[in-house]
């Protein structure tokens, strides 16, 4: 079989990714969209694992048939692999079934990224990118160089007062594998330290936002981030990726 | 000074303060029974982590802990969260494990283990995926809801078990005609199969760049299950080869785990099967029935060594 097929995989409510979707189909490019809300609930899974292989077949609720040798390039937005036709069962045997799709669908995300280019792979424990604590994500940022607002953590603390929310001028920008959207005037030394944050996180796509003052400070990062507004930078971004096209 | 969180009376905790104790370090203990009265704040600036943690009327400094070592069992199960509860109460509770939890994520001392490294344990054939890359061979795994694909397969290999995907309910049964009988419930959720590799399981605990292995002999499918199904059961100290030590160290040290405990599997033909990384290993249950100092090992690294 061909490895050609692009897959867009989001759920049915996430619109920003739905309207990077259908932009991209307007220009022409052959990419399946894959409800990830359907996957739990795939007709037959058939996953098959060794030690130097990985093969698997999916036959979706549309009948829709997916197989590992078909896959080059996935835009990945699973948050999760909620078992719907579970919910009327007893709390503990849905979370059951939760877990357990959860840990299929991350074993299976994994495997597709080990072959194909998929933005963003799945994280340790998370169906795409890896998320962090806030703190985990200043001490990451600081170890990539990146200059860093303090950050405080109390027990004690209610709704996060410890790190009141600030009216500094914010400025957000995107890395796509190391490509940088809205990242106008953002100093060279500061983008490669943007560039080695995305990588030790284990996130190609990844949204960094600073504060922008007298210097550019590190506020947030977010592997998961709205798409719509980037634009067309976004849509120009993925389309001209080597592995896109 | 060594902070040890959780359940004080556990024996792998235990243990450890024991023989931190006798290497005459000084011990502080964060009973998570009593996060009521437990406060911790921290703060990051400019690269520098400092903080406090105080409870039973003591406060100790963040900083100067040197080593942690930790098995949080899960807040939301612990005896003073049950029942009639207030919110505050459970929320209080939550907060404080966060704080805590995340300050052990990004500190600069030993912690036994960091829970982002602990996390590929939460799906077997993702963390299998890892284990391969490391020279170590993994069992056939067929993972479906479609009986008709399991049929072949046990075809194939004659002998196949089956456990969970996930880290939960992870007991390993062999497959049976009774199973055989009930197949078609799979069709309600997919189920991980492999195939039976036969053979003799070594544990080897991995700490730091040293390495304890112990060797199980027994007739039970899950020999941890052994007594439960009334099979027989036998321990003792075993010495892998340095190749394996080497493997089983570099696997442990790419999950980003300070301590782990690997199940290997020796076969008859001489190849060595992995089947796990445990993140948080029960290390007593080996201890205890062959007196490997797995323990002092622990309260080494702890201290730095």
């Amino acid at each position: 079989m061909e490895t050609s097929k692009k897959l867009f995989i989001c759920h049915s409510q996430d619109e920003d990714a739905l309207w990077l979707f259908y932009r991209l189909k307007e220009k022409g490019h052959d990419l399946e969209l894959i409800n990830a809300d359907s996957i739990p609930s795939a007709l037959k899974w058939k996953y098959f694992l060794n030690t130097s292989n990985c093969e698997w077949e999916l036959s979706l609720p549309n009948k829709e048939i997916i197989h590992s040798s078909e896959v080059s390039f996935v835009i990945n937005r699973t948050r999760h692999a909620n078992p719907y036709y579970w919910q009327k069962s007893a709390p503990e045997e849905y979370n059951y079934v939760a877990g357990e799709m959860h840990a299929l669908c991350l074993s299976w995300l994994y495997s597709i990224s080990e072959k194909a280019f998929m933005l963003n792979p799945p994280g340790g424990n998370t169906l795409s990118g890896s998320f962090f604590s806030q703190g985990y994500w200043h001490a990451l940022a600081a170890k990539a160089g990146l200059p860093v607002k303090a950050y405080s953590v109390y027990s004690k603390a209610e709704n996060d007062l410890a790190n009141p929310e600030s009216f500094d001028i914010e400025r957000s920008f995107l890395l796509i594998n190391e490509d940088a959207i809205g990242a106008e005037g953002l100093p060279k030394n500061i983008l490669t330290s943007c560039k080695l944050l995305s990588k030790l996180s284990g996130n190609p796509l990844l949204e960094i936002t600073f504060i922008k003052d007298q210097k550019w400070i590190f506020k947030k990062a977010d592997p998961f981030p709205s798409f719509k507004k980037y634009g067309n930078k976004i849509v120009n971004a993925i389309e001209f990726k080597k592995h896109f096209l | 000074m060594i902070l040890i969180c959780g359940i004080p009376t556990e024996t792998p905790l235990q243990k450890v303060k024991d023989e931190l104790l006798a290497l005459g370090e000084q011990v502080v203990v964060f009973n998570q029974r009593h996060f009521e009265q437990t406060e911790i704040e921290w703060k990051i600036a400019a690269g520098e982590i400092t903080g406090w943690i105080k409870f039973n009327n003591a406060g100790y400094r963040l900083e100067d802990f040197t080593g942690v070592y930790a098995r949080l069992m899960d807040e939301t199960l612990l005896p003073e969260v049950q029942g009639e509860v207030s919110r505050e109460k459970k929320q209080y509770c939550h907060a404080v494990h966060a704080a805590l939890m995340q300050w052990m994520e990004i500190s600069p001392a030993r912690v036994v283990n960091r829970l982002q490294a602990m996390l590929s344990n939460g799906s077997k054939p993702y963390q299998m995926q890892l284990i391969r890359k490391f020279g170590f061979k993994i069992p056939e795994t067929l993972i479906t809801n479609d009986p008709e694909e399991v049929r072949p397969f046990h075809k194939k290999h004659k002998r196949i078990i089956y456990k969970s995907i996930s880290g939960v309910r992870s007991v390993v049964k062999e497959f049976d005609q009774t199973d055989e009988e009930k197949l078609e419930k799979i069709r309600w959720c997919p189920v991980q199969f492999q195939e039976l590799v036969e053979g003799e399981d070594v544990r080897v605990h991995v700490i730091g760049k040293k390495v304890i292995a112990t060797k199980i002999t027994s007739d039970a499918t899950d020999y941890r299950y052994a007594s439960r199904e009334d099979k027989k059961i036998s321990l003792e100290a075993y010495e892998p080869d340095k190749k394996v030590k080497e493997q089983c160290i570099a696997l442990t040290h790419s999950l980003g785990l300070a301590f782990s405990g690997i199940d290997l599997r020796y076969t008859p033909s001489g190849e060595i099967f992995c089947f796990e990384v445990n993140p948080s290993p029960g290390y007593s249950f080996y201890e205890s029935h062959t007196g490997q100092p797995v323990a002092r090992m622990v309260a080494a690294y702890l201290t730095g060594d």
